[in-house]
């Protein structure tokens, strides 16, 4: 945990507020929904955001990478150096393209590379998600969620961003399935080094996956703080009751060394 | 049982349309007379084996001209649907995909076009800038940019708000890259059935200005041009009118049923 402190700041947000459009009667209006939100990512962090649904944890996503352009507030995060994955592989893989062509994108889109390298990269960074080099010819629906899911982490990874945003990565998947993908996002992480903002409202798989924890409710950030304090000695009431839905209140007070 | 259907459709489809472009390769090769040849001695000629069609009131091998005929359509009908198509994919393609004041316009001026049946859109067109084959294609065209225009722009709308092109856009893609390479290939399928139907509407519109005179201009023949010469002599020799006729409607049916497997396909 000492380490941590140590390592440079890779985002930096302070007091974002995010609005979105919205019709009001007699035209549009706007809607706040991040209120005053202010933390910062380290690199080689897993950045856990856990809240309920609603609570503003895609809208914190989306403005970090622009999609939400009505902000307020500093954003700080490194140049072309954010790479997402999204819930749905289903619907963020391009169909009309194949597997090959779609861990390409990234390169093709930097440009610089030929066509000899681009597939060698591709094919390495198959392997690197677990799949074999005869599914870059497949086409997403020839794949299960789970497979497509690997696939979008590469594309991710192609992307060689620094920080990587996985906003509830596992949640349209089988729970079996589920276990490998986040031990294949954990392994992947330690050994390319990236920090992750791995948003879920899940906090036993945040306490296994995180070594940081922010809690929202609302727009609004509860509490903040390294994992072993959010889930041992929680300052908010929140954060308790969350705990204890989760089944995880008897942690509550224990020293926590060793859960 | 329904999948059996499918195929079928698919298969005559396409045996037709391969009968027809076989014929527009034949002609442009070499037909078996000069279409364009008269004869005296051969008016109103009988079907035979040195003139399988018969000749018409000119003495012109009816074959030779079914040949050079369906070639002219051919070309219309391709050039038709082509300047449709690629321009009906730009401005569909930026209305949708950019939305706002330029879909607005764009959209309000394909209306007016729109409002008004494209054979009609196409006399408007010819009025100004003449009869011709050529001109007929640009006429027709310019007709068929807005049906196109709005197929491709509703596609586009509905595919832009995919993860996959904010997945594309977060990469770094360029607008243009994403409108074309990420999101043109997913609008392919409604795409190529309606190119198949605006074929076939392009066949009959351009067999309609040719009935009118202002299509192909003789002596050159097209499908439309030869059934409005034949109709003169309805009576006299109908079968002048049957063989364009049943060439006419083999073409439209097998374009038709094509267009059908494609669209059941997906
Ligand atoms: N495009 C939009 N326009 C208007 N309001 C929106 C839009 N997207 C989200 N919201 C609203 O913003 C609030 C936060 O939504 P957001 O998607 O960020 O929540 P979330 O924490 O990601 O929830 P979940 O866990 O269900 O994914 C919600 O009240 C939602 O209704
Ligand atoms: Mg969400």
């Amino acid at each position: 945990m000492e380490e941590t402190k140590k390592r440079e700041v890779l985002v930096k947000i302070e007091h974002l507020n995010s609005y979105y459009r919205q019709y009001k009667k007699g035209g549009f209006g706007r809607k706040q929904v991040l209120k005053d939100v202010s933390f910062e990512i380290r690199s080689g962090q897993v950045f856990g955001l856990v809240g309920e649904s609603g609570s503003g944890k895609s809208t914190l996503a989306k403005s970090m990478v622009g999609i939400v352009k009505d902000t307020e507030g500093t954003i700080e995060v490194p140049p072309k150096g954010v790479a997402m994955v999204f819930q749905d592989p289903a619907g963020s893989l391009n169909p009309a393209h194949k597997v090959g062509w779609l861990l390409q994108e990234p390169l093709r889109i930097r440009g610089g590379f030929s066509k000899e390298e681009m597939e060698k990269r591709a094919q390495e960074m198959l392997e690197k998600v677990g799949l074999s080099a005869e599914y870059m010819d497949r086409f997403p629906n020839q794949l299960s969620g789970g497979q497509r899911q690997r696939v979008s982490i590469g594309i991710a990874l192609m992307q060689e961003a620094k920080v990587l945003i996985a906003d509830e990565p596992v949640s349209a998947l089988d729970v079996t399935v589920q276990a490998q993908i986040l031990a294949l996002l954990k392994k992947l992480q330690q050994e390319m080094d990236i920090s992750i903002l791995f948003i879920s409202h899940d906090l036993r798989v945040v306490y296994n996956m995180c070594d940081y924890v922010m809690i929202m409710k609302n727009g609004e950030i509860v509490e903040q703080a390294r994992r072993d304090r959010i889930y041992f000695t929680p300052k908010e009431a929140y954060t308790k009751q969350l705990l204890t839905a989760a089944g995880l209140g008897d942690r509550i007070g224990k020293t926590g060394k060793h859960a | 049982m329904k999948k059996k259907r499918k195929s079928l459709n698919f298969i005559i489809g396409a045996v037709l349309v391969g009968l027809m472009l076989i014929m527009v390769v034949w002609g442009w090769i070499k037909t078996p007379y000069d279409p364009n040849a008269m004869n005296t001695a051969l008016k109103f000629a009988r079907p035979s084996l040195a003139h399988p069609f018969g000749c018409d009131n000119f003495g012109r091998d009816v074959f030779s001209r079914i040949l050079q005929g369906v070639g002219n359509t051919f070309i219309v009908s391709v050039g038709t649907v082509a300047i449709g198509t690629i321009v009906g994919i730009l401005l569909g393609g930026l209305c949708g995909y950019y939305g706002g004041w330029l879909d607005e316009i764009i959209m309000r001026c394909n209306d007016v076009i729109f409002a008004f049946p494209s054979i009609f859109m196409a006399l408007i067109v010819i009025s100004l800038i003449g009869p011709g084959k050529y001109q007929v294609i640009l006429a027709l065209g310019i007709a068929f940019v807005p049906s196109f225009a709005r197929l491709v722009r509703s596609e586009f709308m509905k595919q832009k708000n995919r993860d996959y092109c904010l997945a594309a856009e977060l990469m770094g893609a360029s607008s243009l890259r994403i409108m074309f390479v990420h999101i043109l290939p997913n609008a392919f399928p409604v795409i190529l059935s309606s190119v198949i139907i605006g074929f076939n509407n392009a066949v009959i519109a351009e067999a309609g200005l040719s009935y009118l005179g202002i299509g192909v201009q003789p002596p050159e023949a097209s499908l439309g041009a030869m059934l409005s010469d034949a109709q003169t002599f309805l009576y006299k020799d109908p079968l002048l009118c049957i063989f364009p006729g049943v060439v006419m409607a083999l073409m439209i049916l097998g374009f038709a049923l094509l267009a059908d497997g494609v669209s059941e396909d997906k």
